[in-house]
């Protein structure tokens, strides 16, 4: 009887064959790793990034600066100041912060707890990603957290102005381009920008950093002269094949989110959903600019084919698609391994012919503003719109030196030329529209606010999770940096 | 064996004696022959007596001269039983009384026990309240018959979920469902969903729909953490203990077959307008599916066919969208025994059709049971269920994804003909291409039911194996082992063609879950005097849950309908695995005093994986005390014929999910992009990783939970009107919680020890039988909840958190000295105003468009309800039964998205009013610029009225009180008089009709069920509708024959 006794009892030691604490030391992730190399977080960083910004902001916000009309609904009203829509923006302040920053944020917390001087170039490339995302959310929503943001301990981070954080970011952009070393280790196999190429990283620094001083020019220039005029003299982007930007590849699980909406929805050609807006068609027509036939396709009207004809426009927010014949987007410029550009050429060099024009920076404003245009077009080299050299100089030549021009007009040949340079880049674009005012864009009818938008309200969660969110402006309330 | 014995005699039982018997032994059981535990003997003329121990085994020292004693047993005929010189042995058995009061009820550890002896509430459902209507998931049919426990379906999907609630929400965690246990193991009920819920998800269904109703004896329901210190943690929040049915004495077989038959069609569809057609701003627009267009008017227009014709409305057209569901429920089940042996074995088929075309679920469920007693003390008992269970096109709920099948059909416009899009494909070509799809971006709905299903697959084990030996009357030990295994493959596809997937994909979600879980105990029981008896069990429990899961997205598709991973350009392959053991030891002893005073006290200790591992051990006591007051004051007077008064105090200690302690890094294998457009990684031959989205936390501790509660129970007039009342108090403190945090801080959640809540309430069961005669009998059962839960305090210098956010700017807030506040953005008010109540405050609307315009981010109101009420009836006539149930849910608040975008689309029936004249918001006011208010008096269109009124991002006006009553149940059975089955093969027939979730008699909120949730059951993310599957109305017949 005692044998069966001893049943339970064995059973309850056979499962004790080692102590209690080895058996419940079991509470380590096996599938997450406790450090990982900076190579292995950039990726995630940029890719995460980018893909908000072709999906939400590219495919979705071109109608505020109208580069195009929206077919519907999903691609977003967003010009008429919905409310509906624009809550929306929450994945992308939840990317910029809770992806974007918190990794650059640990890549440089992990890169500065190294041996100082040993990781300086990964510092230097975090910070340059860092302050690319900062001017994107201030861009957005104008005060946004930045001190206190993803610094760990903050619980409820305070909001800080626009200008504080256009300030702070071109300052840490002073410190990352100085930390730029031969001899420290850089992000390279990780780096899906330039593969470790700390000379591009430079010149991409440097040319955000002017952007930004030029921002705040906008109101105030004095404070920022000095630093714009160092840093118009270099090194900067000066071509379109220095670009900083994310490459999407035409390759299934690499394309390019805008393009992958009409993928997805409709194989892949844009069946008149983002068709052409007045005012910007109207004025790279009127410029009988090359870029017209990159940036859109020929109807596809029988009666008109081959003929040059792009056929019928919408008027800000009213949308026609003309029974498919209405001039649209086209096929290039939203194409599978479209990039998504963060710094580049065209902008900064037409930004430092602008300065020069304005007497902030000393240099040559016309080799400056054709350099600009020669990088926009050169954008789209590789592609079956790609233009040929002597059009662009061509088309240079037909827009007549700067110098021929009065003060006023000068100013304003330069900024028609961002606002085409930046077709459909939209994060620039539509700031640079705020900035400049250029071209006059009228409020598009059926707005529930009287001007074209400006901002877009704080994403609810935010508002709800942190106390000190402002109260929201009207969407048509112009930013700090504007005039 | 002595020493053995000695030994746990010292150990466990401290100090208590084995009395030598001398006198006279006896057993004492009821008519079936079952040992009636705690049967008290007197000896007459003396205070001498004893009660029965766990076998009904007594012995008693009497006196020579005694001539008889008293046997007494609650529930049972008190009986006087002659003292014979020379007789020791005495085997008695006693007549059951008029009222059954003896309810034994299975408490922690498959330990039976007297309901008496218990100190504290506990709801026992049997086997014919759930068996009877017979619910594809076994939670449903505890609906409004236990107080205390609130039950909610979350949608009417098939399979789908429904959350069980007791004694409301002690962890804020989300983590808030009691724990299953049948037979003595706890088994999972976890709901792990397929995508995301806020995105496009799929309500699989909580995993206790397993159980086959068919198969359960009786429910238990132990609503605190009184009731379950036993079990440890995972009871925290009440355990629902599931006993089996058995074979029965007797070596006949009693076969037994159950057959029902039952139709579902939508409970509540939206009321719709039927005036206006599609298109926006008075225009027809065969490109916008929002019902803001002209006039119906029979006017010539372009149809989806591109045929021109005159238009009209159908308003039928979404009710005919919907097909009629059937379920088809047969059980055959044979059991029987010996008195050594008993054997049961149950099979049954259910097969359902959803009211969605093509969906269906079949479920096949295998039960057997047997249990033996052996010579040498020793008696083994197994029970094993196999459920197979797989279903097809389940729907999606939430946003984004094509599939969320509800929003379109809700959306048709009001003149879109259904024949129209019946013709969904065109196969000619050997590719399915989607015909008539209702717009460029908005899928055929017959293509989404029909061609992108949602299947699962669920394979499940789970059973049980004991073994108990009893060396002494008085000891036994019991080993007992219980395996849950489930493998829950699930697949889902978009066809090639699906608009938002034009290229195709697949997913393929592999999930297993295992469970094991041993204990051993060993337990004790005699008397310690003539009128003390004392039982006392030590156990050991281990428990390890395993979980793992692999999913392979498999995207652009190449050859259509081909679901190979190589047929598909990307594959997306992630895997998750966590793991998590559990010891415990404890101890438990009962007091009873001449079975009317008992006093139990518990303790355990548990040591789990998921704490740091220098606090990782925890101990939680508990106490309970039960006095019967009417045995003890010998109250006998025709009028309170028991009355018994109970308390109890608990602690029970909490750990918390596996790897949640370090801060990891995580590999990547997607980015998001919005629409579907995520890219993958490997991105351009680069890895990615990503580091967490909660803080993890910094020297966690354990949660604890302590649970107070005092009540009685009461009958009068031998037991035709019967009151359960308990006041309970749960305060828990400590809680583990991942917090929502601003994004801002780069992070989602913190995970951290937060604060401490309560949950003050009382529940009420009232047993009526107003009329009880020989033929006819009625029956009323009334239950009652109120329960108060209120944030008593939060981490120091936290005066708010968030506990649930991220859906259309809704919140769930927590604030010291309030319940659980619904949060949203409202509309901008007078702000004389603002010292009133936010419903008393005017509305302002803009002095320059007429509309109201963003206000401030305000508490609409507490999330949970104020009480809810079930009222269940039962008649008896000679063979006929009738039974209903009602429900009652009053307060709390409930977002419908749904209503929010019938609105907005100009498809609510409320739309259609002042769209031809000039629409003033005549509810507002305007604010002059000298701060003066007058009524509006602007006039806008109702498309701008409604879409600004219904918008997305201001939910004020999409919340509802979520108060309802619903006729939750009728069922009619007639039981066919034996006198007539003589010459037939049965032994009983009773045939029945039924009908569930009939009716809604009483609600606040339009269009839909206010019985619904996005969350499932997993979460309490309570109060929030979001493009639900409308529940269902079933009626059905019942046939069951025993052989």
């Amino acid at each position: 009887m005692k044998k069966y006794l001893h049943l339970p009892l064995v059973a309850v030691l056979f499962l004790f064959g080692t102590s209690c604490d080895d058996q419940l030391d079991i509470n380590e992730n096996p599938l997450a790793a406790t450090q990982v190399d900076a190579n292995l977080l950039f990726p995630e960083i940029l890719v995460n990034f980018s893909n908000i910004r072709e999906s939400e902001l590219d495919a979705r916000i071109g109608t505020i600066p109208q580069y195009y009309e929206p077919a519907f609904g999903v691609i977003g009203d967003y010009a008429l100041g919905l409310r509906s829509n624009t809550f929306l923006m929450g994945n992308v302040w939840s990317n910029i912060y809770t992806n974007v920053l918190k990794n650059s944020g640990l890549l440089e917390r992990t890169a500065l707890e190294a041996e100082p001087g040993t990781r300086n170039n990964i510092i230097a490339q975090a910070k340059i990603i860092n302050g690319l995302a900062y001017w994107q959310a201030t861009m957005l929503w104008e005060d946004v957290p930045y001190t206190e943001a993803v610094d760990f301990v903050t619980q409820l981070p305070k909001f800080d102005s626009q200008e504080s954080i256009l300030r702070n970011i071109a300052a840490d952009l002073a410190t990352a381009v100085s930390l730029i070393d031969e001899g420290s280790a850089k992000i390279e196999s990780g780096d899906l920008v330039y593969d470790g190429d700390m000379d591009l990283w430079r010149r991409a620094g440097n040319s955000l950093r002017m952007k930004i001083l030029m921002y705040i020019a906008n109101k105030d220039e004095g404070s920022v002269s000095g630093d714009i005029a160092a840093l118009a003299a270099g090194p900067l982007l000066e071509t379109a094949d220095q670009n900083a930007q994310l490459s999407y590849l035409d390759a299934p699980g690499n394309y390019n989110p805008y393009w992958n909406i009409l993928n997805n929805f409709a194989n892949g050609v844009n069946p008149t959903w983002y068709i052409a807006s007045e005012a910007s068609f109207n004025l790279i027509s009127s410029l009988d600019d090359p870029r017209l036939s990159v940036y859109y396709d020929e109807s596809e009207d029988a009666a008109t084919v081959g003929t040059g004809d792009f056929g019928p426009v919408s008027s800000p927010g009213t949308f026609n698609g003309f029974g498919r014949t209405a001039a649209i987007l086209s096929s290039t410029l939203i194409r599978p391994d479209r990039p998504d550009t963060y710094i580049v050429a065209s902008e900064t060099q037409l930004l430092k012919a602008e300065a020069i024009l304005r007497g902030l920076a000393s240099g040559d404003a016309q080799a400056a503003f054709e350099a600009g245009i020669r990088a926009s077009i050169n954008e789209y080299d590789g592609t079956d719109r790609e233009v040929a050299d002597s059009e662009v100089s061509a088309y240079i030549e037909s827009l007549g030196s700067l110098d021929s021009k009065s003060d006023n007009a000068a100013l304003l040949a330069v900024r028609q030329q961002l606002y085409i340079a930046n077709f459909e880049r939209l994060p620039d674009g539509w700031s640079e529209w705020r900035r400049t005012k250029v071209p006059t864009l009228q409020a598009p009818s059926g707005s529930q606010v009287s001007g074209v938008v400006r901002r877009f309200f704080y994403p609810p969660d935010e508002v709800g999770a942190n106390t000190n969110a402002p109260s929201p402006k009207a969407l048509d309330a112009p930013m700090w940096y504007e005039n | 064996m002595d020493r053995f014995r000695l030994l746990l005699v010292v150990l466990l039982l401290g100090g208590l004696t084995a009395l030598q018997a001398q006198g006279i032994t006896g057993t004492i059981s009821d008519g079936d022959g079952v040992p009636l535990i705690g049967a008290s003997i007197l000896v007459d003329g003396t205070t001498s007596g004893t009660v029965t121990d766990i076998d009904g085994n007594f012995t008693l020292e009497v006196p020579a001269n005694t001539e008889t004693m008293t046997i007494s047993y609650t529930g049972f005929e008190t009986m006087s039983v002659p003292v014979i010189v020379g007789q020791k042995v005495y085997d008695i058995t006693m007549l059951e009384g008029s009222t059954s009061l003896d309810e034994v009820v299975v408490t922690a550890q498959g330990i039976e026990r007297q309901k008496r002896e218990l100190g504290y509430s506990v709801a026992t459902i049997s086997g014919d309240e759930v068996g009877t209507v017979r619910e594809t998931n076994v939670v449903n049919s505890l609906q409004g018959k236990v107080s205390g426990v609130q039950i909610s379906q979350q949608s009417g999907n098939l399979g789908g979920s429904t959350k069980i609630l007791i004694r409301g929400v002690n962890s804020l965690s989300g983590n808030n469902n009691p724990l299953w246990v049948v037979d003595g193991v706890p088994i999972f009920d976890n709901n792990v969903t397929t995508g995301s819920q806020i995105t496009g998800g799929f309500d699989t269904g909580n995993r206790a729909q397993d159980i086959n109703p068919d198969d359960i004896e009786s429910i238990s329901v132990l609503k605190g953490a009184n009731a379950a210190a036993l079990y440890g943690s995972r009871a925290a929040n009440g355990a629902i203990i599931v006993t089996t049915k058995k074979g029965g004495k007797g070596n006949r077989a009693n076969i037994t077959f159950n057959s029902t038959y039952r139709a579902d069609t939508p409970l509540r569809l939206p009321d719709f307008q039927n005036e206006y057609a599609q298109g926006t701003n008075g225009r027809y627009d065969l490109d916008n599916l929002n019902g803001w267009g002209p006039r119906i008017e029979g006017q010539q227009v372009e149809n989806l066919g591109g045929e021109t014709v005159a238009l009209q409305a159908y308003p039928d057209n979404v009710k005919d969208f919907y097909e009629t569901g059937s379920t088809l429920i047969n059980n055959l089940a044979i059991g029987g025994g010996s008195e050594k042996s008993n054997y049961r074995f149950s099979a049954t088929a259910l097969n359902q059709e959803g009211i969605f075309p093509g969906s269906e679920l079949d479920r096949i469920t295998l039960g057997l049971n047997a249990g033996q007693k052996f010579d040498q003390k020793i008696s083994s008992s197994f029970g094993i269920n196999l459920v197979r269970t797989t279903s097809g096109g389940r729907v999606a709920q939430g946003g984004n994804d094509p599939n969320v099948l509800v929003p379109i059909i809700n959306g048709f416009p009001r003149n879109l003909d259904l024949n129209q899009i019946r013709n969904y494909i065109d196969e000619s070509s050997g590719v399915g291409e989607q015909l008539n799809s209702l717009s460029e971006t908005t899928n055929n709905p017959y293509w989404v039911a029909l061609e992108n299903q949602f299947n699962t697959e669920v394979d499940r084990v789970f059973g049980n194996f004991a073994l108990t030996y009893e060396p002494l009357f008085w000891l036994s030990f019991t080993g007992r082992l219980g395996v849950d295994f489930i493998a829950d493959n699930r697949f889902r596809s978009n066809r090639k063609g699906t608009l938002g997937r034009v290229q195709g994909d697949f997913t393929d979600d592999r999930i297993e879950q295992r469970q094991l879980d041993y204990n051993f105990l060993a337990t004790a029981g005699n008397n310690l005097t003539d009128d003390i008896f004392v039982k006392a069990i030590v156990g050991f429990n281990y428990n390890t849950r395993v979980f793992e899961r692999l999913q392979n997205q498999a995207v652009n598709l190449t050859v259509d309908q081909l679901f190979s991973t190589g047929n598909a350009e990307v594959n997306n392959v992630s895997n998750s695995f966590s793991e998590r053991r559990l010891f415990g030891v404890y101890g438990d002893i009962t007091f009873t005093f001449r079975d009317y005073l008992s006093l139990n006290l518990t303790g355990r200790n548990d040591f789990s994986s998921t704490l740091p591992l220098d606090n990782n051990s925890y101990f939680y006591p508990s106490a309970g005390l039960s006095f019967i007051f009417t045995d003890a004051l010998k109250i006998d007077d025709g009028i309170l014929s028991f009355g018994k008064i109970r308390t109890s105090y608990a602690e029970v200690g909490g750990d918390t999910n596996p790897y949640q302690l370090a801060f990891n890094y995580f590999p990547q294998t997607t980015a998001f992009g919005q629409f579907g457009t995520g890219t993958s990684f490997p991105f351009d031959g680069r890895l990615a990783f990503s580091g967490p989205g909660t803080i993890p936390p910094e020297a966690l501790r354990p949660e604890s939970v302590q649970s107070f509660e005092i009540g009685t129970e009461l009958q009068f007039f031998n037991g035709r009107f019967g009151l359960d009342f308990t006041y309970y108090n749960v305060t828990t403190e400590d809680q583990i919680l991942a917090v929502p945090i601003p994004e801002s801080t780069g992070f989602s959640f913190q995970r951290l020890n937060v604060g401490e809540t309560s949950n003050k309430g009382f529940e009420i069961t009232l047993n009526l039988t107003p009329i009880k005669t020989e033929a006819f009998t009625y029956n009323s059962l009334i239950t009652f909840t109120r329960n108060r839960f209120v944030v008593e305090a939060l981490s120091p210098g936290t005066d708010r958190l968030v506990i649930n956010s991220g859906f259309n700017s809704l919140q769930i807030v927590a604030e010291p000295g309030e319940s659980f506040g619904l949060y949203a953005n409202t509309f901008q008010r007078v702000e004389a105003d603002s010292s009133l109540a936010l419903a008393d405050q005017r509305v302002l609307v803009s002095s320059e468009t007429g509309l109201r315009s963003a206000g401030d981010n305000e508490r609409i109101g507490d999330v949970f309800p104020d009480f809810i009420a079930g009222w269940t009836n039962n008649m008896t006539f000679k063979g006929v039964n009738l039974r209903f149930t009602f429900d009652y849910r009053q307060g709390g608040l409930l977002f419908s998205n749904t209503v929010a975008d019938l609105r907005s689309s100009g498809l609510a029936a409320e739309t259609a009013i002042g769209r031809d004249g000039s629409f003033i918001d005549r509810g507002a006011f305007i604010e002059e610029a000298d701060g003066t208010v007058r009524p509006n008096d602007i006039p806008v269109t109702a498309q701008a009225f409604w879409q600004n009124y219904s918008d997305g991002g201001i939910t004020e006006y999409s919340i509802f009180d979520a108060s309802f009553i619903k006729l939750r149940e009728i069922a009619l059975n007639y039981t066919i008089p034996s006198s007539v089955l003589s010459k037939v093969p049965f032994q009983t027939i009773t045939l029945g009709v039924e009908a569930r979730n009939l009716a809604i008699l009483y609600s606040e909120i339009p269009h839909i069920d206010p019985e619904t949730n996005l969350f499932g059951s997993a979460s309490d993310g309570a109060g929030i509708e979001f493009n639900s599957p409308p529940t269902t109305r079933t009626f059905g017949v019942n046939l069951r024959l025993g052989f």
